[in-house]
């Protein structure tokens, strides 16, 4: 079981590291590793943010970002050409691959790991936050809208061209969403007694 | 910590929630921590998904690189690596190699290889038992409290065991705003959570992934194993979690939380009924 991690970076990395041209070449098939690893590193951290409050728990958050990520690095030099804000376009994607995701195959988890490579475990960090877990109880694309909007603060227009639907169902949405966490809320606020 | 506590005058409850919604979307609790290796996963992954598309690598090759990306690490400690099995290599089978089996698919479930220590149920883990008085579980040396004390009575430990659980190659990594971190030693792992009721004492063990039930479920289990160890298993509401009752222990169920990919990322046993209890 591979358990520690590589004392470098995965073989055939660093190989072509010194390889690549400064510009990717349109003929090769050389990736822009360069740029791409550095935009990988910048993003991260946000991008997990990000997935986190999409997909409601840490694994489903890198989940998303991990395979959002290498899709776009396939393709780096193209979606760098034709947005000019890969940021952007891989919060988009994120999103898009959140809502769409239940109608996916889900992957087969054919091995319970052993769970020694973990790092520190950390238990849920927001168990005791209520509107949280009505949040998480919210339908993908409900749960997509709030984010957009109280995260991302986008506006309606922009929530709509962002998940390819129009503005009505936007607003609906929103407002399903919303008057499912206020109902939830009042039930947790009289139900707790705090 | 403020709630929904306030002024009951207010208006405009619309407001109060979209107030609430920014304030939790700007908690740093959404951070989610990453091993140093992360990125190089990711351009490893990507390099490989090219080269899948451009379909010119030999069976060899593609065995290599899936092998190499999963060797690479996972991208944050708290993702097994079985989550990163290639979707793109569905039919090539040889990432598996390097993984060590613990179920199968079939109804045998995991056998409980782990001693004694690493058991969590029926009654509790440990010397650390379900409606063990508060003071008792004090006097165990292992907690080191997590969360204050709240109006409702209710507090939270860690469960910090200074044992074997030592192994585990914790990485100081830097944290998610790129700082490094606070302190040079790694911290002690937590092996377990525990809710405790200052009136009624221990109410529920939240396990860490070094955890099994007597059954040998665990993190990172699959819910179509975890339904076949429990046939009375109630599936989960959305947002919820999957509850079972312990055969053993009349009082306590056990709560498993699914990941979106139906694995279990998260299981607790506790009192079917108490304070404390969300």
């Amino acid at each position: 079981m591979v358990a520690a991690m590589p004392a470098t970076a995965p073989a055939g990395l660093d190989a072509d590291h010194d390889a690549l041209p400064a510009v990717p070449t349109t003929r090769s098939h050389a990736l822009a590793s360069e740029d791409f690893g550095e935009f990988v590193v910048a993003a991260l951290p946000g991008l997990l943010r990000y997935g986190h409050a999409l997909a409601g728990n840490p694994h489903d958050a890198a989940d998303l970002v991990q395979g959002v990520l290498e899709r776009i690095g396939a393709r780096w030099s193209t979606i760098v050409r034709r947005t000019g804000d890969p940021l952007a376009y891989a919060r988009r994607a994120m999103v898009n691959a959140h809502v769409s995701r239940w109608r996916r195959t889900r992957r087969e988890s054919l091995v319970a790991d052993l769970p020694d490579t973990s790092a520190v475990w950390q238990p849920d960090k927001f168990a005791d936050e209520p509107l949280w877990q009505a949040l998480r109880a919210l339908p993908p694309r409900q749960r997509a809208v709030i984010v957009l909007r109280y995260y991302d603060d986008l506006s309606e227009a922009e929530i709509a061209h962002t998940l390819g639907i129009s503005r009505g169902t936007v607003k609906s949405q929103a407002n399903k969403a919303m008057s499912a966490l206020r109902t939830r809320m009042g039930a947790t606020a009289e139900g707790r007694g705090r | 910590m403020t709630t929904d506590e306030r002024d009951s005058g207010r208006p405009d409850p619309q407001r109060d929630l979209d107030a609430e919604l920014r304030r939790l979307f700007a908690d740093d609790r959404l951070d989610v921590p990453v091993s140093r290796h992360a990125s190089a996963t990711v351009v490893a992954g990507a390099r490989r998904r090219r080269r899948n598309r451009m379909a010119m690598a030999t069976a060899g090759g593609v065995a290599a690189m899936a092998a190499i990306v999963f060797a690479a690490a996972t991208l944050s400690g708290l993702v097994h690596p079985t989550d990163r099995v290639s979707a793109a290599d569905p039919s090539s089978g040889i990432v598996l190699s390097t993984t060590i089996t613990t179920t199968t698919p079939t109804a045998a479930p995991p056998s409980a290889q782990a001693d004694s220590a690493a058991v969590l149920g029926p009654d509790g883990y440990g010397d650390l038992l379900l409606g063990m008085s508060w003071q008792d579980a004090l006097a165990s040396g292992e907690l080191r409290q997590s969360a204050p004390l709240s109006s409702a009575g209710c507090l939270r430990y860690s469960v910090v065991v200074d044992t074997p659980v030592r192994k585990l190659p914790v990485t100081p990594t830097p944290n998610a705003s790129g700082s490094a971190p606070a302190t040079a030693l790694p911290p002690l792992p937590v092996v377990a959570e525990l809710v405790v009721s200052v009136r009624n004492g221990v109410v529920q063990v939240i396990a860490g992934p070094l955890l099994r039930t007597p059954e040998g479920v665990g993190v990172g289990t699959s819910r179509d194993v975890l339904a076949d160890v429990y046939p009375k298993l109630v599936a989960p509401t959305r947002g919820g979690a999957a509850v079972t009752a312990v055969v053993a222990n009349p009082k306590a169920v056990y709560m498993f939380d699914l990941s979106g990919t139906g694995v279990v990322t998260s299981f607790s046993l506790r009192l079917a009924k108490s304070d404390c209890l969300g």
